[in-house]
């Protein structure tokens, strides 16, 4: 007897229709996995089945629970962990309240703080845990609270959406493990939703493949890896393991920018007669990228990767050491870069929707930068506008659209685009790729090597994927608590991992 | 917590600080003699000179300043000049009436206004969401002054339920008191009722979009527990702030509102002592409700440091 049985469920939105006639079915203790990407359906297919969907969707189909009638079906038959561990939780409440409601509503008549205790305890927090806020605990523990609560009312079935996507690696790995142990010892069954193949092949013994709404493939996971019959599913698998780019014509040339001896700490807030308090973020740095380089910057989250990549780019100050780009010096003062460096130096940041200003329309972004350089007629700001656009794939009538009318692989082509418009020696990209589901992420890379390969654009590649960095990249820097501990060719690093954080970022890889 | 107080504390002595040192020297470059207006046009130079010396007048202004100040520190507020009495003894009597009516007004729009902004926010999009928001698009657009007039038309004149104006000291009978603030109150709270019903609704229409609302209904919470438990306390942040600056309106209008009603409060004391010319009893009176506004900020900075974990730590600076 299946806990839930899906049969030919559509879910639409006035007129326009988002699931088409899924089926899925989950028997108890079965871990079952849906893979799609954004806006293919799997969060709202979640959330039918645990009944939240908004008030405004229509459904047909038929969603059989196997629940006792009268019984609550939402956290005491099922429970659910969220995808934002950041807003997941209610900031205003200890998280040990925010578990105790759910056993309150479930679990009468028993010690409700000694089981708090436990649950905290079997999510691997120590107990003092419990009288935190959210804002206190890191996206990790938020998320195990998260599980926590989800366990609370002893539900047969556990629906994960997503819970692992806005983790850093090594604590991916961790959760996945902690999952997947939490369902062994209560024989809880797991719909496991995730765009990310790996962590539901290391999950999920069953997996059903959405595209655009509609389940295209489903079977059991290792026939779904290993042969996959639908060329979607072949496109996902194959993007999960990115092909490897290197240059063919061009060579790394000469040295473009030298850090040397770069250290950064923030101060921690507090009142200000008391004796300052500081978090060194960057710790003696010292690197070099040569001319057409790509060097791959990697660490686990809070490692000082993106104050770097700020530094680098004049985004942020210094407070010891020298930065010499294409002959200038610059670091230690905010808006000391010289107008002649900036425009040999762009950034691509992570998130393309938030990038852009949504007021402005795309020929308002893509011009801005060119203010830096005055010297050029309206026929040459045109010509090279439009030639970064075309280099990105994209077409010079779009330019008077504003970002929400671009989907999000094409915001960060406009983003690679908008970087190119000054011609740059050097590109700092910020996990440029992250926040694209994979089959455009292998597009953006390909753009991303093409423009390395023609116009000899140097990178700093700031990523926390390293099967994408290796791909990549020529060089490798991992960094951990502010310092660089490892760095070398890609291969030698990746293969013969030295340092004991490089070790635990190999093992916390998902692959497919 | 008792850190943030403190920090809190110092900010409000400095802002103090300055608002009197800001309210002393606007007030001084005026144009005008106290002392001549005092004593009337016919007044001997001699007169005028000697009424200066004995009101500190021709002392230089950093003097004076310094004497004002050591005088507030004592609660000595100095003396009226056209009424020859010590401004304390003023004030307290005007406060003993503008002081309930401010309050009052602010209890009593929180107390209409809030329930209704989440009543709108529950039934949003639907009948009783649009009614409300239109009474208080309403309420938003109505001078309390004209809608001060509407009230003792029904109430003081058609039904003669309640005083039209004037006032009953409360030694002399505190229900008769309390009658003839009831209209003031009223008058004063509707509009403010208005605007916090509106900031409510669309703050709480807001966080009911919010993660956690629907992570309380995955636990098994149903909708109007969700909104009760975890969403009116999210939602109340942005309207402390509101509260906080209604506060500031409300002291502003009992002026107008008090002098519709005749009411002897704080706002006429200022009218009065504006007209007169009557610079001391003004800068103390203003200093007065400045400490008034300036106390509030500091209550809803702790409230929300009591409400909200985050305000109470914060992020990083840059140590540039």
């Amino acid at each position: 007897m299946s806990l839930v049985e899906v049969k030919d469920l559509s879910i639409g939105f006035g007129d326009h229709t988002v699931v088409h006639q899924m089926s899925l079915s989950i028997t108890p203790g079965q871990r079952v996995g849906v893979v799609g990407e954004s806006g293919s359906g799997k969060s709202l297919t979640a959330l039918s089945i645990i009944d939240l969907l908004p008030e405004s969707a229509n459904t047909t189909g038929e969603i059989i629970r196997n629940v006792p009638a009268g019984e609550s079906l939402r956290g005491k038959h099922i429970g659910m962990v969220f995808q934002e561990p950041m807003t997941a939780l209610n900031p205003l409440m200890r998280v040990g309240d925010q578990i105790r409601e759910a056993l309150e509503l479930h679990l009468p008549d028993i010690d409700f703080t000694a089981r708090v205790s436990e649950l905290i305890a079997e999510v691997d927090l120590p107990a003092s845990v419990a009288k935190r806020y959210p804002h206190e605990l890191s996206g990790g523990q938020r998320q195990r609270i998260g599980l926590a609560i989800a366990l609370a009312g002893e539900p047969e079935l556990l629906i994960a959406d997503e819970p692992t996507s806005a983790l850093d690696m090594i604590t991916q790995a961790q959760i996945v493990a902690l999952i997947k142990r939490v369902c062994d010892t209560h024989n809880m069954a797991l719909l496991f939703i995730s765009h990310d193949l790996g962590a539901v092949a290391a999950l999920c013994e069953h997996v059903h493949v959405l595209e655009k709404g509609k389940c295209v493939e489903s079977g059991s996971i290792e026939t779904v890896l290993k042969a996959p019959q639908e060329a979607y599913t072949q496109r996902l698998i194959a993007a999960a393991r990115p092909t490897r780019r290197r240059l063919k014509t061009r060579e790394i040339g000469a040295p473009l920018l030298e850090l040397d001896g770069i250290s950064k700490r923030f101060k921690l807030p507090g009142p200000f007669w008391a004796q300052k308090a500081y978090v060194q973020a960057l710790n003696d740095i010292s690197l070099t990228i040569r001319e057409s380089e790509c060097v791959g910057l990697v660490g686990p989250s809070g490692c000082g990767k993106t104050t770097l990549s700020r530094i680098i780019a004049g985004l942020q100050t210094a407070q010891r050491g020298t930065i010499a780009f294409d002959q200038h010096t610059y670091g230690r003062k905010l808006g000391e870069m010289p107008h002649a460096a900036r425009r040999e130096l762009s950034m691509v940041f992570q998130d393309p929707f938030g990038s852009f200003d949504p007021r402005l329309n795309m020929a308002q972004s893509l011009y801005e930068p060119l203010y830096l350089m005055p010297e050029l007629g309206h026929a040459e700001r045109q010509e090279r506008v439009h030639m970064a656009l075309e280099r990105v794939g994209l077409t010079p009538d779009m330019l008077g659209r504003h970002p929400h009318a671009f989907s999000g692989g094409q915001r960060q082509r406009l983003a690679i685009a908008r970087a190119l418009v000054l011609r740059p020696k050097l590109v700092v990209l910020d996990e440029p790729v992250s926040a694209l589901d994979v089959s455009i992420r292998g597009d953006v890379l390909e753009l991303l090597a093409d423009l390395r390969e023609n116009f000899g654009i140097a990178y700093l590649f700031v990523s926390h994927d390293l099967d994408v960095v290796r791909a990549v990249a020529d060089r490798v820097l991992v960094m951990d608590k502010g310092e660089i501990v490892e760095q070398g060719d890609v291969d030698t690093v990746f293969d013969a991992p030295k340092a004991r954080i490089t070790q635990q970022l190999l093992g916390a890889r998902l692959g497919v | 917590m008792i850190g943030f107080a403190a920090k809190r504390l110092f900010g409000v002595a400095v802002t103090l600080l300055v608002a009197a040192a800001i309210l002393f020297f606007l007030l001084d470059i005026l144009p005008g003699d106290p002392a001549r207006f005092m004593l009337g046009i016919n007044a001997t130079e001699d007169a005028v000179a000697a009424l200066r010396t004995e009101l500190g007048l021709d002392q230089p202004a950093f003097n004076r300043f310094f004497i004002w100040l050591l005088g507030l520190f004592q609660g000595d507020l100095g003396i009226s000049f056209s009424q020859r009495m010590p401004v304390t003894q003023l004030m307290a009597e005007r406060l003993q009436v503008s002081l309930p009516l401010a309050l009052g007004a602010l209890a009593l729009s929180t107390l209409i206004g809030l329930p209704i902004g989440i009543f709108a926010a529950q039934h949003r999009g639907k009948l009783g969401d649009t009614l409300a928001m239109v009474l208080a698009q309403i309420g938003i657009a109505i001078p309390n002054f004209w809608f001060a007039m509407l009230l003792v038309l029904a109430f003081a004149v058609t039904w003669r339920i309640l005083p039209p104006g004037g006032f009953v000291p409360w030694g002399e009978n505190p229900l008769l008191a309390l009658r003839s603030l009831v209209l003031p109150t009223i008058a004063l709270a509707l509009p403010q009722a208005a605007i916090l019903a509106r900031v409510m609704r669309t703050s709480l229409v807001d966080v009911m979009q919010a993660d956690f609302i629907r992570s309380a209904r995955a636990k098994g919470l149903s909708q109007s527990q969700a909104i009760w438990r975890h969403g009116v306390r999210n939602a109340l942040l942005p309207v402390l702030t509101i509260m906080g600056l209604q506060f500031a309106f409300l002291i502003a209008g009992t002026i107008i509102v008090e002098n519709v009603f005749y009411l002897p409060g704080l706002g006429r004391l200022i009218f009065s002592a504006i007209s007169a010319r009557d610079l001391i009893v003004v800068r103390s009176a203003i200093l007065v409700l400045v400490a008034m506004v300036i106390l509030v900020m500091f209550i809803v900075d702790l409230a929300y440091a009591l409400v909200d974990p985050r305000i109470r730590t914060g992020g990083g600076q840059d140590d540039g």
